[in-house]
């Protein structure tokens, strides 16, 4: 275990530039300076720790020294580290953007620490082993978020600050309820431990869990479904990010909701939604039907919005659709497909919300009938907007192609499932959302230029300044996503590294609670039980 | 030059040229691979394209040259393939470059001839193409900037199309395709309608597209390879062969569906017209000579691996004959010479779909498949001048519409010529290439309907079609030949001066529809032409002359006959001559708005603003979710055990009903008052009395933590409560009831669960456990620990800033989260709310045996508050404990001396206060991991102390004090904050 207490550091790195910028408050080319090298510090350390990583290679370090699963674990593996990476690069791509943007003066300063807290936040949920400290995790994300989404103030961000946080506190309720449950019925927090617990439930012999768990466990994944706002859950998600300003709405845009998609990755497979647990075909049924609609709603919806932060809000909550239906599959393949998809998810989604605060810079707005005619202000923004669209839409060879094409495979492989539907539906998604974003892109970046729009060159020298972090910001996602997609080989080989044992999770338990410690089915004989547990779970229905 | 040398087979000095370029390129000899070439085939274009915009905006003629280059290198590079490897490969790995292998998508190239025909017409008219643009932009060079790249990246794009094996590589490029096509029909950015026409072409295909994906997913997922020559002979060996064949079927329609989109079968054929808002080279080259054929060519490539398909000439011979009749006649009902030509391009599309159908049916006995390819060069070489000199009438007389055009021929007679020598043979006169194919199509026709009598429909079409095509041709020769409505000489559009390029206005035309007569007249030069390419491929057989024809004289040509002359009465005859407007042009932006309705519905439905339906909404799907889950498990409803209450004394059950009726009592009666402060009291009073829960069960720690920050809460509301505005008048709500049934199914719902989940808690303290650990290891270690223990003897303690220190850690930042909000908020606060605070927060209580009473209970206070921080390890206490009885007598100070005194008292900043408290904490827990440690790792010992017991320390005091410092600057915070003036 020596030599992996420095994955912390992605936690503390984080905490302590939050706590120096708020010292610092007042001096803000200090707290800019200080928040932009710990930015850089954690996409650092989290490729550094990939790159540490072996094939199925998993860091460990058990906080307080006090072993697994009585301490809490704090661990570092592909799955964790290709999130922590993503969301790192993404917050400083935002951070960069937001560097002379007007809500770092509204907040009196308090953005800066608030950004890094909200990272830490996020860094803590990607990286613990607990379910009691994920919950504190989540507590810090979305403290910082209540508090980010109401910097500036207005009297309609407020009321929409209001029932976000109305209805997290209900998903916080039911968290720790659920996480208290899940204690009292297994004894244990710890994923890991909690895994092992799961499987020998199921193994001939071993002592089933008690139905509580069924409903305990859908408590938990409902809670998570708020976080990553799949139907009918969605609707605090709209409201919010059209009032809030535009850097904190990306930021969330990329990273909030993928850490609820991410703790269903993590846990649903493993424990909560495992295969043959009591209940657990109770999601299993739920999650298809609440995926294809949060598809197919999200798309039509984002079809009938007027203005392109609406329709991108939209679009974030239709392909979070994706997402939820790689997880419905819950094979290998289409776990991986979901965490490629949230990965180049959070670069496109994030790029396309700063093209659009860029929009509404050169446009005064990004209502669709007062935009036009930007290709010939921004070319450049056109440029970027075109190729992040082009992603998002999924075509190929472009980051949002590769995801997406796993998951529609694996949907079509499955059709005897009833699974070739989801593709079906994830197919519309597609068409829905190349329409949506082609109406944003003729309404906004073709067209006459509007005359009420307001449309300006940006010409004056102190314009010119203030405009180029945010094109700096803008350009390093597309070309983040550009990356991803042409090194799509690569990428794909990560993320089916970090998903291929999620259903059994064999190296991450023998990496927390020590060799041995997953529950192997001695061969008695008894051949159908064993190849029943050895199964996955899109094998199961 | 260096084509006519390919062709004449001096194989030796193109590929010495070759090599000699690679040479000084990569600095050492290297025979030119099959991969290399084709890559160097398929990129040029988009190189090259991309090369002219590093070129100075106003050098045109370099540009045009550089532009010219890609296609010619792509037609060099193409023959020499053919010089050098022939016709299809023996070994696909030889022309693969690996992009994304796990997934399948790699760059296999397959050029059969069916790939190299299209790939030689792609290149061959991309090149007159970059000409005629030239011509057609005249020296505008922010055009030409503009034009070349994209050109240069459809061309690649289409022959990348035609030459990919792999089906994703094709995918990649039919996308490509679509999205290059979409640049070029928005061409005038400015204009709404244009651009709204791009948008309906590229949703039109990509809808297309993403059908060509699930197609092609379903393909290889049916075949279990990625190759469409590997599939194919998958397919043909059988089902047995295949690893999936149920999904065959659906591969076919959904291919169908990608290619009749890209290849405007009815009912998707509206975009194509509208395609024409692109400038005319691009409507030449890409809505009619190449791009249109890309659906065609697809149909073409899966002809061997679903002519087994039961529907397949059912499907493409319905929908093919359907758009062939509507095109042609629509033509005839079109007067924009773009539109007339569009039109027929919509019905020359439908024919050759038509005609692949027809091909399936004796496509195992007789793979005769050259008619179609004949049709697709017949087409290009008449279609591409038609648009070509359209564009060249409208830039020298400045008219679009054909009832403009009256004595053409006198006006501008070699635009006028070339423009009915061109439409002769889209009426397929003798003595054209597209005679033969119209022979060869009527004769397929003719021979199917001995399979499917139905086919007299499909014959009778055709007869049509080819009558309107005749009218067409007649309307524009008399047209051309009429005299001018007035003697005064058409304007010259004089909107650039004219240099030497205006040539290529009409040379390529001319060049183009020169091959329609050669292979007409001489059917066997052309034979010998295409032969090099079609040989190879399985689609060779005779074509039908006109002589052949003749001599053959049957129904075929007497069908042909009666068309022609039923053509020319119409064309000469006053009927059908107004313009009509096709009623499936609605159909897009009327599926759009049904969506976009359909879309606002779901949104309003699901948004409506208002807290109470999203809390509805979220307690409803939670429902719904444990609906599921009983439905799963029916277990969950049955009674669990409840033994544990009742075993155990009476005095611990009478104690557990008080309390069970005190919670019960306030928490019930919260929603009846409806006065904010009571129900601010009754709340605190509900918490109250869990306290006594936690005493119950004996966690004196809790308890006392319950205790004070029910007091905290209890005086931060009544701060906040000062502040609100009146409270509103009691209006009589309606719905209670139900909100009530509501809230009660929820509560119970939530009760029952909790119930079920806590007859099974005994397996937190079984052995082993975590409950087990804490209390076994709470100051003495054991074997698990290595023999380090938590050093305390109050277990609650040690798990809160040892054990489980990294959750504290996480929850005093929430903390501190929690006061920056405020504090960032109230910043924040509209002005008037500030004076009005301001205003509030200068009254304090002023009773002069308060404030004398504080000077000794503050100091009291804090003193009690140190105890408890420092016997929290051991006895109930703790730095949380404290830092609440700490804040508690802050803000009771606070209360009595008013804002200044507790300002004097605490001179550091709130906020400041809270980072050092963390620092403090994240310096505790990062220490150990700089000495190696993990995060948070205590250290326990005892200093000996002369003459008395060692003294007990650990490290964890000094978390433990971060701890105290965050909440006391918290609450002291978010108190002052309410009730002070704002601090800057």
């Amino acid at each position: 275990m020596d030599g992996s207490n420095w994955i912390v550091l992605l936690i503390v790195v984080p905490m302590f530039s939050a706590i120096l910028t708020t010292m610092l408050r007042g001096w803000a080319p200090a707290q800019r300076f200080i928040t932009v090298v710990s930015l850089i510090a954690c996409v650092a350390l989290a490729i550094g720790g990939l790159a540490s990583l072996g094939s199925n290679g998993v860091i460990v370090s058990q906080a307080g020294q006090w072993p697994a699963p009585f301490g809490i674990s704090i661990v570092f593996d592909q799955l964790s580290g290709l999130l922590l990476a993503a969301a790192s690069f993404v917050a400083l791509c935002v951070y960069v953007y937001g560097l002379t943007s007007k809500e770092q003066e509204v907040g009196r300063g308090w953005y800066h620490p608030l950004f890094m807290l909200l990272m830490m936040g996020v860094n803590f949920s990607f990286l613990t082993g607990d379910i009691f400290n994920l919950f504190v995790a989540f507590e810090i994300m979305l403290m910082a978020s209540y508090a980010m989404m109401c910097l500036g103030g207005g009297k309609q961000q407020l009321s929409q600050c209001y029932k976000y946080v109305m209805i997290n506190l209900v998903g916080s309720t039911f968290f720790v309820l659920g996480a208290a449950l899940i204690y009292g019925m297994t004894g244990t927090l710890n994923y890991a431990d909690l895994a092992v617990c799961v499987a020998q439930s199921t193994m001939p012999g071993g002592t089933p869990l008690p139905s509580a768990f069924g409903a305990v466990a859908m408590m938990l994944l409902f809670v998570f479904a708020v976080k990553a706002a799949l139907f009918p859950l969605w609707f605090w998600l709209p409201d919010t990010y059209h009032t809030c300003s535009i850097t904190v709405a990306a930021l969330f845009a990329g990273l909030l909701t993928k850490v609820g998609i991410y703790s269903l990755v993590r846990l649903s497979p493993m424990a909560l939604a495992a295969p043959n647990i009591r209940g657990d075909g109770a999601f299993a049924t739920i999650l298809p039907f609440a995926a294809g609609l949060t598809m197919i709603l999200g798309g039509l919806a984002a079809l009938s919005m007027r203005e392109t932060r609406r329709v991108l809000a939209m679009l974030l909550i239709s392909h979070i659709g994706y997402m939820a239906f790689g997880l419905a599959i819950m094979t290998p393949t289409s776990l991986s497909g979901t965490v490629f998809y949230m990965i180049q998810h959070m670069l496109v989604m994030a790029a396309l919300f700063l093209a659009c605060g860029l929009i509404e810079r050169y446009q005064r707005s990004s209502d669709l009938a007062e935009t036009g005619g930007l290709y010939r202000q921004a070319p450049w923004l056109s440029v970027f907007f075109f190729v992040a669209m082009i992603s998002l839409i999924g075509l190929p060879p472009f980051s949002g192609f590769f995801g997406k094409f796993l998951l529609l495979k694996e949907g079509f492989r499955l059709s005897s499932q009833g699974y070739w539907l989801l593709s079906a539906l994830g197919l519309c998604t597609g068409f829905l959302t190349l329409l949506a974003l082609g109406r944003v892109w003729i309404r906004t970046f073709w067209g006459p230029e509007h005359r009420e729009g307001v449309a300006e060159r940006i010409e004056n020298v102190s314009d010119r300044i203030a405009v180029a972090p945010m094109y700096v910001g803008l350009a390093m996602l597309v070309i983040g996503s550009l990356t991803l997609g042409l090194g799509a080989e690569f990428f794909q080989g990560r993320t089916s590294d970090a998903t291929a044992e999620l259903n059994e999770p064999r190296s991450y338990v023998a990496a927390v609670l020590g060799p041995g410690a997953w529950p192997e089915i001695v061969a008695k004989g008894d051949e159908s039980t064993s190849i029943k547990v050895a199964n996955t779970h899109g094998g199961d229905h | 030059m260096l084509l006519s040398r390919i062709r004449s087979g001096r194989r030796f000095s193109c590929r010495q040229l070759f090599a000699d370029r690679i040479y000084h390129v990569t600095g050492s000899y290297m025979e030119p691979t099959p991969l290399l070439l084709m890559l160097l085939a398929v990129f040029a274009p988009a190189l090259t394209g991309a090369i002219t915009l590093l070129a100075p905006r106003e050098t045109t003629t370099s540009r045009t040259l550089l532009a010219l280059l890609g296609p010619l290198v792509s037609v060099a590079s193409l023959a020499m393939f053919m010089n050098s490897f022939g016709v299809g490969v023996a070994d696909p790995s030889h022309v693969t470059l690996e992009f994304v292998p796990s997934f399948g998508l790699n760059f296999a190239f397959n050029p059969d001839g069916l790939g190299l025909f299209f790939a030689f017409l792609v290149s061959g008219v991309g090149a007159l193409i970059v000409l005629y643009a030239r011509g057609y932009f005249g020296p505008d060079e922010n055009a030409l900037y503009r034009f070349y790249p994209t050109l240069g990246l459809f061309a690649t794009a289409m022959l990348g199309l035609v030459l990919s094996d792999n089906m994703l590589a094709m995918l990649l490029f039919w996308e490509l395709t679509s999205v290059s096509s979409f640049l070029l029909i928005g061409w005038n950015r400015d204009d709404r309608t244009a651009v709204q026409l791009a948008l309906q072409a590229l949703v039109t295909t990509g809808l297309g597209g993403l059908a060509l994906l699930g197609g092609v997913i379903l393909f290889a997922q049916s075949t279990g390879t990625w190759l469409f020559s590997e599939a194919t002979t998958i397919v043909v060996q059988g089902a047995d062969a295949m690893a999936q064949p149920g999904l065959l079927p659906w591969a076919f329609v959904l291919m169908f569906l990608g290619g009749a989109t890209k290849s405007a079968q009815w009912p998707f054929h509206y975009w194509l017209p509208g395609a024409m808002a692109a400038p005319t080279p691009v409507s030449a080259y890409l809505h009619s000579a190449t791009m249109v054929k890309a659906g065609i060519y697809l149909f073409g490539r899966l002809v061997p691996a679903f002519a087994g398909v039961e529907f397949w000439t059912t499907t493409l011979v319905a929908f093919g004959a359907v758009t062939m009749l509507l095109g042609a006649f629509l033509a005839l009902r079109s007067d924009e010479l773009k539109k007339i030509f569009a039109y027929t391009t919509v019905s020359q599309l439908g024919l050759l779909t038509c005609m692949y159908g027809l091909g399936a049916l004796s496509y195992h006995e007789e793979p005769n498949l050259i008619w179609p390819i004949t049709q697709i060069l017949n087409h290009a070489l008449y279609k591409a001048p038609l648009f070509l000199m359209a564009g060249a009438i409208a830039h020298a007389v400045g008219k679009k519409y054909l009832s403009q055009l009256r004595g053409l021929v006198r006006v501008k007679p070699l635009l006028a010529w070339i423009t009915i020598a061109a439409a002769y043979a889209l009426a397929a006169g003798p003595f054209t290439l597209s005679f033969v194919a119209k022979e060869a199509f009527l004769y397929q026709i003719y021979h199917a309907v001995e399979w499917a009598s139905w086919m007299w429909f499909i014959a009778g079409a055709a007869v049509l079609t080819a009558i309107f095509n005749v009218a067409i041709f007649v309307r524009i020769v008399v047209t051309f030949f009429r005299s001018p409505e007035s003697d005064a000489p058409p304007a010259h559009d004089e909107h650039h001066a004219h240099d030497g390029w205006a040539i290529w206005l009409w040379l390529p035309a001319l060049a183009l529809v020169a091959w329609q007569f050669i292979g007409g007249i001489a059917p066997g030069l052309y034979e010998r032409l295409i032969a090099p390419i079609e040989t190879h491929a399985m689609y060779w057989d005779h074509l039908p002359t006109v002589f052949s024809a003749a001599a053959h004289a049957g129904v075929p040509l007497m069908l042909s006959a009666v068309a022609t002359a039923l053509g020319i009465v119409l064309g000469l005859s006053p009927f059908w001559r107004t313009p009509v407007v096709d009623p499936h042009n609605k159909i897009f932006p009327e599926s759009v708005s049904f969506l976009s309705r359909m879309g606002w519905g779901i949104f309003a439905t699901i948004q409506t603003g208002n807290i109470r339906h999203y809390t509805y909404l979220v307690l409803g799907a939670f429902l719904l979710g444990l609906v599921a889950a009983v439905l799963h498990d029916p277990d969950l409803l049955n009674l669990p055990v409840i033994a544990s209450i009742w075993g155990g004394p009476t005095g611990f059950i009478l104690a557990s009903l008080c309390v069970f009726t005190l919670v019960c009592a306030t928490a019930i009666s919260l929603p009846i008052f409806k006065s904010r402060i009571v129900r601010v009291l009754v709340l605190g009073a509900c918490g109250m009395s869990v306290t006594g829960l936690y005493l119950l069960y004996q966690a004196p720690d809790l308890a006392l933590t319950q205790l004070l920050f029910e007091i905290i809460s209890v005086i931060l509301f009544l701060l906040v409560l000062r502040l609100l505005p009146e409270e509103p008048p009691r209006v009589r709500m309606t719905g209670v009831l139900g909100r009530a049934v509501f809230s009660a199914i929820v509560g119970i719902s939530i009760g029952w669960i909790v119930l079920q989940a806590g007859s099974h808690v005994d397996a937190q303290s079984a052995p082993g456990k975590l409950g087990e650990f804490f209390l076994a290891n709470s100051y003495e270690g054991s074997e698990l620990t290595e023999g380090r223990g938590g050093g305390g003897d109050n277990s609650v303690n040690v798990i809160l800033v040892d054990f489980r220190g990294y959750d504290t850690l996480g929850e005093i930042t929430v903390l501190s989260i929690a006061a920056m909000g405020i504090f960032a908020l109230i910043a924040a606060a509209p002005r008037q709310a500030q004076d009005r605070m301001r205003a509030v927060s200068q009254q304090h209580l002023s009773s002069s045996l308060f404030q004398t009473s504080m000077r000794l209970i503050l100091p009291l206070s804090l003193i009690f508050a140190a105890y408890l921080f420092f016997k929290g390890h051991n006895e109930p206490g703790g730095g949380f404990i404290a830092g609440l009885v700490a804040s508690v007598a802050l803000a009771v100070y606070r209360m009595a001396k008013g804002p200044e005194a507790l300002k004097s008292l605490l001179p550091i900043k709130p906020g400041t206060l809270a980072a050092a408290g963390l620092l403090i904490a994240l310096i505790t827990a990062i220490v150990p991991v700089a000495l190696g440690y993990p995060i948070l790792r205590s250290h326990t010992g005892y200093i000996p102390l002369a003459g008395s017991d060692p003294f007990h320390y650990s490290t964890v005091v000094f978390f433990d004090f971060g701890v105290l410092i965050v909440v006391v600057a918290v609450a002291v915070g978010v108190i002052n904050r309410l009730t002070e003036e704002l601090e800057t």
